[in-house]
C-alpha cells in the first residue's frame, strides 16, 4: 500500500436519489461520506442490501451526481474536470457489474465487444488493436477461441471475466467492482479473487471492491470499509478488521459470514437456529435518530438514540491509509451509562 | 457398539426414500440421461445438504422430487421413492403431486421474487395456500398466516399480509415463501439455493430459520447450495453431487473437516473462510464443469482431477460405504483410507 497523494478522494460525499414515498420525496442513499483510494490497494465495501454501496460506487464513475461534497480525482475536483481530463477520468476508472451478462452487448461478438474501448480511447491500427485484445485476454486467462463467440455462449465467469477484459484494455489504475462474484459459482469466485489480487501486484490497478461476503473481501483486500445506510460506520486496514473489528455492526457482519466453521473445525449446528442480526435495516427515508444503527444495536447505550456519534480514531497512524476510524459512542473517551433495556437486571 | 448405533439409525423410518433416481431428457429424437443414480433418505429434524457446482444436476434432483419436470420430454425411473415409507411416489399422476406438493412435499425457490405473484397481497396468497390444503375458513386461515409469519420471525404480521411482494426486501420475501411452505405443515421442504440472492445478514437469517424448523417442526429439509458454508452452518448430512452423480456423502462434520473425494477437498479450497489472521489464497477448481448431457465411460471428475490415472478414465468408481455404513465415496484414490 502507498501513503502517496490518492487516486480517488470523496469529502463529505452525499448523493440523494428522486423517490415518491409518503411525504418524502427525497432519499440520501450515501450521507457525508468521506473516503480516500490509493494506488495499487483493495479497498472493500461492506454492508446490507440498500445501505448506499452502490450508489457510491455509480457516483465515484460519475453514473449519478452527488448532490453535496467533492469527489477528487488526483487531487482535481471532478466538477472542474473538462475535455481531455474528464475522458482522461472515465477511461482510468472502470466498472465492473453485479451481473456480467447484462453488461455485455447480446448481439456483438466477444471480439466486437473487446474492440469497442479501443476504438473510443485511442487512434491503433488493427494489429496493434488484435494484440491489445489477445493481451488483455490471456490477463484474464481465457483463450483467443472465445472471440467469435457471443455472451449466450459462455458461463457466468467466462463473462465476468470478459467484462474484466474490457476494462483493462483502457488501461484503468481504479476498477470499481460492484458486487461482481454474487452471481458467480465458487470455483469462479476464487478465480476472479485471484485475479484481483494479480492484477494489483503485477499492474499496480487500484480497486473499490463492493462486496457483502466478508470471507471473499479477507481474500484480496487492504482496507475494509463497513456501510450503514449512507454512513461509513467504521474504516480499518483489513489485517486489523479481522483480527478485531470495532464497530458492534461490524462484529455482527462479521458473525454471520460463517458462523460455525473454521477451517478443520466445525460445530454442532443444533445451536445454530438464532440469526445474529434481527429484523431488516430501517428505512434510508427515514433513517434513525441519533445513531443509525441503535435500532438493531445489541450493545446501545443510553445516548444512542438521541446523539450523532462522532468519528473516533483507534490507532495513531502515520499515513491516511493505516487509520482505523468507527463512528460509535462506545469508543467515546467518556464513560457512558449502557441502555435501559440492557442494564442487569438487580 | 458402533454397528448397534448404525442399526437403530438405518431402521428410523426415513420421511422421504429414494433410490436409483434416473433421469433422461429427449431431445430432437435422442436421449440424454442427466441424473445416473442417485440414492436419497431424508428423515424429521434433519437438514441434508445437496452441493455441486452450477450444472451438475442438483436443482433438476430436487425438481423430480416434488414431481415438477415436464413428463412429455422428462423420464424419471428409479427403484424406490416413498413417502412416510407408505406412499408410493413412482406412479404419481399430475392430480396426485397437485394434492402432495404444498401439504405433504414443499420448495423454496432461488429468486424469492419470480417465486411469488406481483399483482396480489401477500395475504392473499398465503390465504389461498392454506385453504387449498384444509378445509378452514378464511378468518381460521388468517390465524394460521400469522401465526406462521410470526414463527418465521415476522412480527409485523398485518402489515405483510396487505403489503404486494415489492413492497418487502428480498430477504423479508424469502422468509415469506418459507412462512408460507411451513404453514400447511409439510413432512418435506426442499429448499433451491435459497441464500443465494440474499446479503450476509438475511442469509444468516434464513439459514437460522430452516435450522429451526426442522428442530422445532420436525420437518425433513433437503438444503441444494453451492455455499459450502451454509452447509456447515446448518446441515446434519451433506452429498456432493458432480456431473449427475453423488460423489461423496457423509455427515456434515466428517465431511467437511476430512474430505474423502478429491472435489469435496478441490470445493472446499475454493471456499474462502474468516480467519484472524491472513487466511490461505483460495485456489479455483481447473477446467469447467463437465457438462450433464455428456455420456462419460470414467469418473466425470477426471479431466479436473489431480489424482487422476488411466484407471479413472477407463472404469467409472462405485459408490463404496465405509466407516459404519455413515460414510459413502465413488473414487478409486479417496483422500484418506476409511474402513468398511
Amino acid at each position: 500500500m502507498s501513503s502517496t497523494e490518492p487516486l480517488l478522494e470523496l469529502r463529505q460525499l452525499s448523493v440523494q436519489h428522486a423517490v415518491r414515498s409518503g411525504g418524502s420525496t427525497r432519499l440520501e442513499a450515501v450521507r457525508e461520506l468521506s473516503l480516500s483510494v490509493f494506488p495499487g490497494e483493495i479497498i472493500a465495501v461492506v454492508g446490507e442490501s440498500g445501505c448506499g454501496k452502490s450508489s457510491l460506487a455509480r457516483a465515484m464513475v460519475g453514473l449519478v451526481p452527488a448532490s453535496s461534497g467533492e469527489i477528487r480525482i488526483q487531487g482535481v475536483p471532478v466538477q472542474n474536470l473538462a475535455g481531455k481530463a474528464r475522458k482522461n477520468w472515465h477511461r482510468q476508472t472502470q466498472m465492473l457489474f453485479q451481473d456480467p451478462h447484462s453488461a455485455l452487448s447480446p448481439r456483438r461478438t466477444i471480439a466486437d465487444t473487446l474492440a469497442e474501448p479501443l476504438e473510443i480511447q485511442e487512434k491503433v491500427t488493427a494489429e496493434q488493436q488484435k494484440q491489445q485484445i489477445l493481451a488483455a485476454l490471456s490477463e484474464v486467462n481465457l483463450s483467443s477461441d472465445i472471440l467469435l463467440r457471443y455472451p449466450h455462449q459462455l458461463s457466468g465467469g467466462q463473462k465476468q471475466r470478459i467484462a474484466l477484459a474490457r476494462a483493462l484494455l483502457c488501461k484503468p489504475s481504479l476498477i470499481i467492482a460492484d458486487e461482481p462474484l454474487s452471481a458467480l459459482d465458487v470455483s469462479e469466485q476464487a478465480r476472479l479473487l485471484n485475479l484481483f489480487s494479480k492484477l494489483r501486484s503485477d499492474k499496480h490497478i487500484a480497486f473499490v471492491l463492493i462486496a457483502h461476503d466478508l470471507a471473499a473481501v479477507q481474500q484480496v483486500a487492504d482496507r475494509v470499509a463497513v456501510m450503514y445506510l449512507g454512513q461509513l460506520l467504521e474504516l480499518a486496514p483489513a489485517a486489523r478488521f479481522f483480527q478485531g473489528a470495532a464497530h458492534p455492526y461490524s462484529q455482527a457482519l462479521l458473525k454471520a459470514t460463517q458462523r460455525n466453521w473454521q477451517p478443520g473445525y466445525w460445530a454442532d449446528p443444533k445451536e445454530a437456529d438464532e440469526p445474529v442480526l434481527k429484523g431488516e435495516p430501517p428505512s434510508a427515508l427515514t433513517p434513525p435518530s441519533g445513531c443509525v444503527f441503535h435500532t438493531r444495536c445489541a450493545q446501545r447505550l443510553e445516548l444512542c438514540s438521541e446523539v450523532v456519534p462522532g468519528q473516533h480514531s483507534l490507532v495513531q497512524a502515520a499515513s491516511a491509509a493505516g487509520a482505523h476510524q468507527v463512528l460509535c459512542h462506545l469508543y467515546s473517551t467518556d464513560k457512558l451509562p449502557l441502555h435501559p433495556s440492557q442494564q442487569e437486571k438487580p | 457398539m458402533i454397528q448397534n448405533v448404525s442399526q437403530t439409525q438405518s431402521e428410523k423410518q426415513a420421511v422421504l426414500s429414494l433410490r436409483q433416481l434416473h433421469l433422461s431428457l429427449t431431445q430432437a429424437g435422442q436421449e440424454y440421461e442427466l441424473i445416473k443414480g442417485i440414492d436419497l433418505d431424508l428423515h424429521g429434524g434433519e437438514v441434508v445438504g445437496l452441493v455441486g457446482e452450477s450444472g451438475c444436476g442438483k436443482s433438476l434432483t430436487g425438481n423430480a422430487l416434488l414431481g415438477l419436470l415436464p413428463s412429455a420430454q422428462a423420464h424419471v425411473r428409479s427403484q424406490n421413492f416413498l413417502l412416510n415409507g407408505k406412499d408410493d411416489l413412482r406412479s404419481a399422476d399430475e392430480g396426485r403431486w397437485r394434492k402432495l406438493r404444498g401439504r405433504h412435499l414443499a420448495m423454496i425457490f432461488q429468486e424469492p421474487q419470480s417465486a411469488l405473484d406481483p399483482v396480489f397481497t401477500i395475504g392473499q396468497q398465503m390465504l389461498r395456500v392454506i385453504q387449498r390444503h384444509s378445509s378452514v375458513d378464511r378468518q381460521r386461515a388468517r390465524d394460521v398466516a400469522v401465526a406462521s409469519l410470526a414463527d418465521c420471525g415476522l412480527v409485523d404480521s398485518q402489515r405483510i399480509l396487505q403489503s404486494y411482494p415489492h413492497q418487502l426486501s428480498g430477504g423479508m420475501r424469502q422468509r415469506v415463501l418459507i412462512a408460507m411452505a411451513l404453514s400447511c405443515k409439510p413432512e418435506v421442504l426442499i429448499a433451491d439455493e435459497p441464500t443465494s440472492a440474499l446479503d450476509i445478514t438475511s442469509r444468516d437469517q434464513v439459514l437460522a430459520l430452516l435450522r429451526h424448523a426442522a428442530v422445532h417442526h420436525g420437518i425433513a429439509i433437503l438444503l441444494i447450495t453451492h455455499d459450502l458454508a451454509a452447509v456447515a452452518r446448518i446441515c446434519d448430512r451433506v452429498l456432493v453431487m458432480y456431473a449427475g452423480r453423488v460423489l461423496e456423502s457423509g455427515p456434515a462434520v466428517a465431511l467437511l473437516n476430512d474430505p474423502l473425494h478429491p472435489y469435496t477437498n478441490a470445493l472446499l479450497q475454493a471456499t474462502p473462510h474468516v480467519c484472524s489472521s491472513q487466511p490461505p489464497m483460495v485456489k479455483p477448481i481447473a477446467g469447467r464443469v463437465q457438462a450433464l448431457h455428456l455420456a462419460v465411460s470414467g469418473c466425470a471428475f477426471t479431466a479436473r482431477c489431480p489424482r487422476a490415472t488411466d484407471l479413472c478414465i477407463r472404469q467409472s468408481p462405485d459408490l463404496r460405504a465405509g466407516d459404519g455404513n455413515k460414510r459413502h465415496v465413488a473414487c478409486h484414490y479417496p483422500l484418506a483410507d476409511f474402513a468398511t
